[in-house]
């Protein structure tokens, strides 16, 4: 399959000031050495805690946020070299889908001009076919034609939800973030704007980097799966080669959180130990060894590299033969 | 007209934007309709008490008040209109792109905002009529001035707190400049706030306005305004209380129906509140 993006050793540190005269003090590494692809069609799933920098990885592919170092190579174009004006081009490539439908969509506009801006402001479509275009989208994503004139507020959740996809699709982009697109939702929700999510990529054959935290979600709607830890990529691999076989001491205390229906499973969940470590002062060696249940003297002197384990299998650990295959 | 249509429902907005209109209406007209003169003295006539003739009385050169009062009121609205509508613009511009901006920006544009505010009203206005002299375009000045660092501040909390919205984000990754998305996504956002500051600035305004005239440092005679109206009254309080009572009424009047219009905006700008009864 082709590479569609390239994320290569990508850095984001955010300085910590204190103080009157604004002193930076330390740095929170948010996205430390971060390196995957994503390929044509393909959903990409990034997972980890809350504070990870898996949100953080999406804002700087979408360059809301510059990075400190490293590549963003999209068909081969390295959009953090790019001068604001050659970026504009790549805008419409890429879009988003946040979190909370509700802070997403400038209340003060209808429906009708969200979806038109970008068709507007990248020329897509000559004016005369722009309403229908619009109308289109709203079918597209299962809201009725009569919805254009309305305003954001007079939505629910899921149907919020669904402009904002459209507003992503109305630039027929190549790669869509979705940050937690459907934690925010109720579960009968979520399934109808998982299902929209497939069949759109079914039918337009777009990609996505789908950030969650909930395992379940991503289970279901990723080929591959990269999982973060502090700031890290510690293991990246086909969705079923991860879920049976993983091959991280952290990766398998995520999965083994995933509830199970049945009051008869034998529960064998592995609590981590202790706080996720501070990310302005992350810990020395690999950044899971105070928490992991493995950790020896190397793990605490010597930071993993990915290596690769099995095809297309990819772990951050100096002992992924304690946990692969167990 | 959505909003024209909520506000209707509001009453005590609805009277008050009437009573508005019907003081706008006056301050307009009201003496070329009425045909009195505000300036015509007459000595045989002085301190006339309200009656047939001249309904709310004469003052000490024998001027008609009601055509005074009708006078004042143009002169106050006006100068409170254009004080605010400079403090409206030049405010709004500053906090929008101090909030927006941010940063070193944000940082020295706080500063001046402060260092106006730490200025008394009044005193700016005593400062500014000593430097440039008296008069209606001073006054103007000062209240405006002095009104700027409320839209200042109101504007930049909230750019501050729409800049961190999702929609701003969106609105980057659409390919939106800074232009585009202060126009379309900031300023709209924060209209109604800005809208209602303006209708209770109006208000403070008009009282200002009429301190700084009472005091002498305001409009100058022979031009009128409400509260010079008030000073002139003052002298003969004892005599003749129609000459204070008057004008008094007119400003508590128009400064309440600005302050519940104000409310009423509120609630009618708001797309999210629907008006029920």
């Amino acid at each position: 399959m082709e590479k569609l993006l390239e994320v290569r050793h990508l850095k984001k540190y955010f300085p910590v000031k204190k103080g009157f005269i604004k002193r930076t003090v330390g740095s929170v590494k948010a996205t430390d050495d971060v390196t995957f692809d994503i390929y044509k069609g393909e959903t990409f799933g990034l997972v980890g805690e809350s504070g990870c920098g898996k949100t953080t990885v999406g804002k700087l592919i979408l360059q809301l946020h510059k990075a400190d170092s490293g590549e963003i190579l999209f068909e081969g174009t390295d959009l953090t070299k790019l001068s604001k004006s050659e970026l504009q081009k790549y805008r419409k490539d890429i879009q988003i889908i946040f979190q909370d439908p509700y802070g997403s969509l400038n209340a003060k506009m209808k429906v009708g001009t969200i979806l038109a801006e970008g068709i507007k402001k990248h020329k897509l479509l000559p004016p005369d076919q722009i309403q229908p275009r619009v109308l289109e989208l709203l079918k597209l994503v299962g809201l009725h034609d009569s919805d254009v004139n309305k305003y954001p507020h007079e939505f629910s959740g899921g149907q919020r939800q669904r402009i904002v996809v459209a507003r992503a699709l109305s630039f027929n982009p190549k790669l869509i973030v979705c940050d937690e697109p459907v934690s925010a939702l109720d579960v009968s929700v979520q399934a109808q704007v998982l299902n929209l999510l497939e069949d759109l990529q079914k039918e337009l054959g777009i990609s996505y980097l789908f950030i969650a935290h909930g395992m379940a979600v991503v289970r279901h709607i990723s080929h591959r799966v990269g999982v973060m830890y502090l700031g890290k990529m510690v293991e990246i691999a086909e969705t079923d080669e991860l879920f049976e076989h993983c091959g991280h001491p952290y990766t398998q205390a995520l999965l083994s959180s995933v509830p199970v229906a049945n009051p008869f499973h034998k529960k064998n969940q592995i609590m981590l130990e202790g706080e996720v470590p501070n990310p302005i002062n992350p810990p020395t060696g690999c950044r899971f060894h105070p928490r992991c249940r493995f950790a020896c003297d190397k793990c605490k002197q010597e930071e993993p590299q990915l290596r690769k384990i099995a095809q297309g299998h990819v772990v951050a650990c100096h002992y992924p033969e304690k946990v692969y295959g167990n | 007209m959505d909003i024209f249509k909520k506000l209707k429902k509001r009453k005590t907005a609805f009277i008050s934007l009437i009573i508005l209109g019907i003081l706008v209406f006056l301050a307009l007209v009201g003496n070329t309709i009425l045909g009195i003169d505000p300036f015509e003295t007459n000595s045989k006539i002085r301190l006339l008490a309200p009656g047939m003739g001249h309904i709310l009385g004469t003052d000490n050169l024998g001027r008609d008040v009601l055509a005074r009062v009708i006078y004042g009121i143009r002169i106050s609205l006006a100068i409170s209109l254009v004080s605010v509508a400079f403090a409206l613009i030049v405010g709004t511009a500053i906090g929008t792109i101090s909030g927006y901006v941010g940063g070193k920006v944000d940082s020295v544009l706080v500063l001046i905002i402060e260092a106006v505010c730490a200025f008394p009203t009044v005193l700016l206005g005593l400062l500014l009529a000593t430097v440039l002299g008296s008069g209606m375009t001073n006054i103007m000045l000062a209240i405006g001035i002095s009104n700027v660092p409320y839209f200042a501040r109101l504007a930049r909390s909230m750019a501050i707190s729409i800049r961190g919205r999702e929609y701003i984000e969106s609105a980057v990754t659409t390919g939106l400049n800074h232009f585009e998305i202060i126009t379309r996504y900031v300023l709209p956002n924060m209209s109604s706030v800005i809208i209602v500051q303006t209708s209770l600035s109006a208000a403070s305004a008009l009282i200002t306005e009429s301190t700084l005239s009472f005091m002498g440092v305001g409009v100058q005679p022979p031009a009128a305004s409400l509260g010079v109206l008030l000073r002139d009254g003052y002298d003969y309080i004892s005599k003749a209380s129609w000459l204070s009572i008057f004008p008094g009424i007119a400003i508590l009047l128009t400064v309440i129906a600005l302050n519940f219009l104000g409310d009423g905006l509120r609630d009618a700008l708001d797309v999210k509140i629907r008006v029920d009864n």
